[in-house]
């Protein structure tokens, strides 16, 4: 059995989500892999499916995308007025600044930093320290 | 008696009072008093020299400090963009070692071998980035053409360049000169910046590259039919790692290179555009004699 219902990963590099997609379900980790290359899409989806009740439990984010990048898209996800039971957001990036590490420590609504790429060890990790309170 | 330095004045004070001073030492009282004056010269002169360049140093650290800023951002971009394709092979071997599917293996190491295409291309545009930043400008003169066709058949590996109508407009029959290296880069980012943001939804995507020389200086047009750049996009291009396009799959530093190229040759550059209409560079750059 999977141990997450939904997750949506928010990268604009295809080949990222491709191989994350992979890993999580390789690990068993989701029932439901959706990936968006476009974060204001992204937005649009967490929209749409908070309608529906259908909200991924987790959202990996990037942070380096044009347009709408991370930071903004974490401000766009704060205006959606989720509490304690909207999507936890990780964010998964290349970046090995201290300084973006610590700005996202300093977000509530950012669960934790990690560096890419993803691998099952990390999936384990993260359920292990924010999924598996019950 | 000529007057002595008043330090020494107020020490033989001290100790003589209003008592005359035995005339035997009169001499080397006098030698005493001319070294103090020149101490005292010297040292004025010193403490001048030493609040000039106390002066120039604060100036000289405060540009040193931005300098270190845009330094410290440079190589923070720059290692995430060098990271971020080696995080991704990283990803895609770690799928290879999952797989047992030939098919999927052979798909894995076709996107490993793009993403280090990818990464080869970032590193070379940080070299030139820097080439560009060290050398003294070199000048000979430029068959425009010629080095336009070698721009584009360094490009033809790219999706769509075959699809792409190339029309290329040169007229010189005065000799330009200018720096070789530079010009091959500033064309380099401007035609693969044409091809890459064609109009897939266009049925005669063109690009056309337009040089005009006269005495002075050269005129080039580089324009396309492509997907355009955003207007609240547009003044920000030329910035350093900005990517206007969520179609953007560089690192946002071509069009920095290309305006850090133009400004060292002493040119202009500025750009045009419409969405979903296309974009036209024109760029004039002096005849480097």
């Amino acid at each position: 059995m999977n141990k997450l219902q939904k997750v949506l990963l928010v990268d604009d590099d295809d080949i990222v989500n491709s191989i994350n997609k992979v890993i999580i379900k390789h690990a068993k980790f989701a029932n439901e892999i959706v990936a968006e290359t476009i974060a204001s899409n992204a937005i649009d989806y967490i929209k749409n499916q908070k309608d529906e009740g259908t909200l991924p439990e987790l959202i990996f984010l990037d942070i380096n995308m044009p347009e709408m990048d991370g930071w903004d898209f974490v401000d766009e996800y704060v205006k959606l007025g989720f509490e304690e039971n909207g999507p936890r957001i990780i964010m998964l990036t290349s970046s090995i600044n201290p300084r973006d590490e610590n700005r996202a420590s300093l977000i509530d609504e950012i669960t934790d930093f990690m560096s890419k790429p993803l691998s099952p060890e990390i999936l384990d990790k993260i359920y292990s320290e924010h999924f598996s309170s019950n | 008696m000529s007057k002595k330095n008043s330090h020494l004045q107020r020490q033989i004070w001290k100790h003589y009072g209003d008592k005359p001073l035995p005339k035997e030492v009169e001499k080397l009282i006098q030698t005493i008093s001319d070294s103090y004056n020149n101490y005292e010269k010297e040292n004025k002169l010193l403490n001048r020299i030493m609040n000039i360049s106390s002066e120039e140093l604060f100036t000289a650290n405060s540009e040193l400090r931005k300098r270190n800023d845009e330094l410290d951002r440079f190589v923070y971009s720059t290692s995430h963009d060098l990271r971020a394709p080696l995080t991704s092979i990283l990803g895609l071997l770690q799928l290879i070692e999952l797989s047992e599917n030939k098919a999927e293996t052979d798909k894995y190491i076709y996107q490993i071998k793009q993403t280090t295409l990818q990464l080869d291309n970032f590193i070379q545009d940080i070299v030139n980035y820097t080439h560009n930043k060290k050398l003294e400008i070199d000048s000979e003169e430029i068959d425009f053409e010629v080095l336009i066709e070698e721009c584009l058949s360094k490009l033809n590996f790219m999706s769509d360049a075959d699809a792409i109508k190339k029309i290329i407009e040169v007229d010189a029959s005065i000799p330009f000169k200018s720096d070789r290296q530079r010009l091959h880069n500033l064309f380099s980012n401007l035609i693969s910046n044409a091809i890459k943001y064609c109009n897939p939804n266009t049925e005669n995507p063109f690009l056309k590259v337009g040089v005009t020389v006269n005495g002075k200086e050269a005129e080039i047009v580089i324009e396309d039919n492509g997907i355009g750049i955003d207007r609240t996009h547009l003044d920000k291009i030329f910035e350093m790692f900005y990517r206007a396009s969520a179609k953007s799959k560089g690192s946002g530093i071509g069009l920095y290179i290309v305006k850090e190229i133009v400004e060292k040759l002493g040119g202009s550059i500025s750009v045009e555009s419409e969405l979903n209409k296309g974009t036209l560079f024109t760029l004039t750059l002096p005849n480097q004699k």
